[in-house]
């Protein structure tokens, strides 16, 4: 079963649309929620875990509506965006109190606490008010209350916001351990580049509608209207620029640096076919053979520029 | 301890942990402040504690600190939660959003209830404490009650009556909380038309202020407050027949609030609109 099915959800606010007819399936494993500012993102992770009113269509989650359903909100751990916390707490005492809001008693609290706590890096501090927290710390005792009781979806709004590099590090690391264990996680982020490192299973959307959705290898491709951009990295980007220039499927050739080459293509496999030969030929130095716009921010600003 | 314990043992530190709980304290404290006030500067030997004492607790404390604390309390009860965007944390876990509010409303109607109680004690305590038995017959001259006065008796009455009457002021005011988007300014208007000017106006009208049924049930456990309200006695048998005690009543509209508000807390999102939109 998949863990959230949408079919034609819309969400007004007002007069204003915050998810515009969305029909999509959300699956196992680790799905990226990818968008700028305002394309309904949180709309979305509000509506998955019943925080928000449909307007219209049908929202599943593992099978039943999410509103006010603790069948579904016991196999749900949600970290919101936004810096809510009951600051006067211990980070031990918020992360025990949703335990046991969750369901757990006894001794399994305190286990499961201090389980949360350890995956999280925040066991040190947990003694400590989160008033006093950095914001990486927040954000690390925000994702120790969602997994605490162990559910089967987190859903997670921006869980990088504010963190530096290496706590992006362990969470992704951690994400990635969850999902192996069987978790499946929904994670929105601007920092595009961490949900590629996380997953290639993509879903974009814009202006509250969904632009792109699946792999990201397979979302460029489907682009046809857009040439595909292949970075060569050689000692002779020029020689190999006035042979490539003649090729039929080749639609563009430039030097942007001493050493690098980019061929613009609407037919990348062939030109991937035939560039071996020609390197082979020419008898030139090449480094790498790479596509240049199959990234994540790429095929986004791609996607939401048209 | 389960979801349910957990939540109400929260809501009841949190209500102590609050800043407004000491504005709760202070008001608490104000009566019994006064008794004491008036104990100081009375002559000791003409001083009669039934007076004073009725006075501090059932106008000061019960009908007015009371639905003060409870405006307080009861339009923040769940909003506060919303604003703070904490409530998501609540309703993210495994109980129904009516159930959240029940919960808190039980646990912080015990916390007033004791609170408010003690400011009773208070008041009991300053008026009677060092009293002569002597002092505690009250004499004709105030044409209110005369003849032997039992203080623990009614000081028994008012810590019945505080239960019943945070219950059903904070149910109400949970309520004006929940159903609009000015809830302090609603709650502080009806108190002031409803409860204090027309709950207190010697007219058939007083009925239907929710000080009635309180009052109601402090008049069957001590009818000689009832001289204090100064009624026309056609007036004083309408309003307060023999043998009622208008429990049902009060029960009905704290049962009818709280399922509104259950509703209200159910269908509503309760999630500043800015947010949900990013």
């Amino acid at each position: 079963m998949a863990a959230i099915e949408l079919q034609g959800v819309s969400k007004w606010y007002g007069e204003v649309i915050g998810l515009n007819n969305v029909t999509t399936t959300i699956g196992s494993g680790i799905t990226g929620l990818v968008g700028p500012n305002g394309a309904g993102k949180s709309t979305l992770m509000g509506l998955v875990t019943g925080q928000l009113h449909l307007s219209k269509g049908t929202l599943r989650v593992y099978g039943e509506r999410a509103w006010d359903n603790p069948r579904v909100l016991r196999r749900l751990g949600y970290c919101p965006e936004g810096d809510t916390f009951w600051g006067y707490m211990s980070g031990r005492r918020f992360v025990g109190l949703l335990a046991r809001l969750g369901g757990l008693t006894g001794a399994a609290v305190r286990q499961a606490v201090e389980h949360a706590l350890e995956l999280t890096g925040m066991a040190e501090h947990a003694h400590r008010a989160i008033r006093g927290y950095s914001k990486g710390m927040r954000q690390r005792i925000k994702l120790a209350q969602a997994l605490v009781h162990r559910p089967d979806l987190l859903v997670l709004d921006e869980p990088f916001t504010g963190t530096d590099p290496v706590v992006r590090h362990e969470l992704s690391t951690l994400l990635r351990q969850l999902a192996n264990e069987g978790v499946d996680i929904l994670i929105s982020s601007h920092i595009l580049h961490e949900v590629e490192a996380l997953t290639s299973k993509i879903l974009m959307i814009h202006h509250g509608r969904i632009v792109a959705e699946g792999d990201l290898h397979t979302v460029r491709r489907q682009m046809q209207d857009r040439p595909h951009a292949i970075r060569v990295r050689t000692d002779a980007p020029r020689r190999l620029a006035a042979h490539l220039a003649a090729w039929a499927e080749v639609t563009g050739v430039s030097v942007p640096d001493e050493d690098v080459l980019i061929v613009s293509t609407t037919k990348p496999e062939q030109v991937y076919d035939r560039l071996p030969e020609l390197i082979l030929r020419e008898a030139v130095q090449v480094r790498e053979i790479a596509a240049a716009d199959e990234s994540l921010e790429a095929v986004f600003g791609y996607l939401t520029a048209s | 301890m389960g979801p349910i314990a957990s939540l109400f043992l929260f809501t009841v530190r949190q209500t102590l942990w609050q800043r407004k709980v000491a504005v709760v304290y202070l008001l608490a404290a104000v009566p019994c402040g006064l008794v004491a006030v008036v104990r100081v500067f009375h002559p000791p030997a003409d001083y009669m504690p039934w007076e004073p004492f009725q006075i501090m607790t059932q106008f000061v404390l019960l009908m007015v600190v009371l639905p003060l604390v409870c405006i307080l309390h009861g339009s923040a009860l769940i909003t506060s939660e919303a604003e703070n965007r904490t409530f998501v944390y609540l309703t993210t876990r495994r109980l129904h959003r009516a159930t959240v509010l029940l919960v808190r409303w039980l646990a912080v109607a015990v916390v007033l209830t004791i609170v408010l109680g003690a400011g009773a004690v208070g008041i009991w305590l300053a008026s009677v404490w060092g009293v002569e038995p002597a002092q505690l017959v009250v004499p004709g001259r105030w044409a209110r009650i005369e003849g032997p006065w039992s203080p623990g008796h009614d000081l028994w009455c008012y810590l019945c009556a505080i239960p019943v009457a945070v219950a059903g002021y904070l149910a109400l005011f949970t309520l004006i909380g929940l159903a609009s988007s000015r809830p302090l300014s609603l709650s502080l208007s009806y108190f002031i038309l409803l409860e204090l000017i027309v709950g207190n106006l010697p007219i058939a009208a007083r009925v239907y202020s929710l000080s009635h049924p309180v009052r109601t049930l402090l008049v069957r456990g001590m009818p000689a407050i009832q001289r204090l309200y100064e009624l026309p006695p056609e007036l004083a048998k309408a309003v307060y027949p023999p043998d009622t005690t208008a429990l049902p009543e009060l029960l009905g509209i704290v049962a009818i609030a709280l399922f509104l508000s259950a509703v209200l807390v159910t269908v509503r999102e309760l999630l500043p609109t800015r947010l949900a939109r990013e």
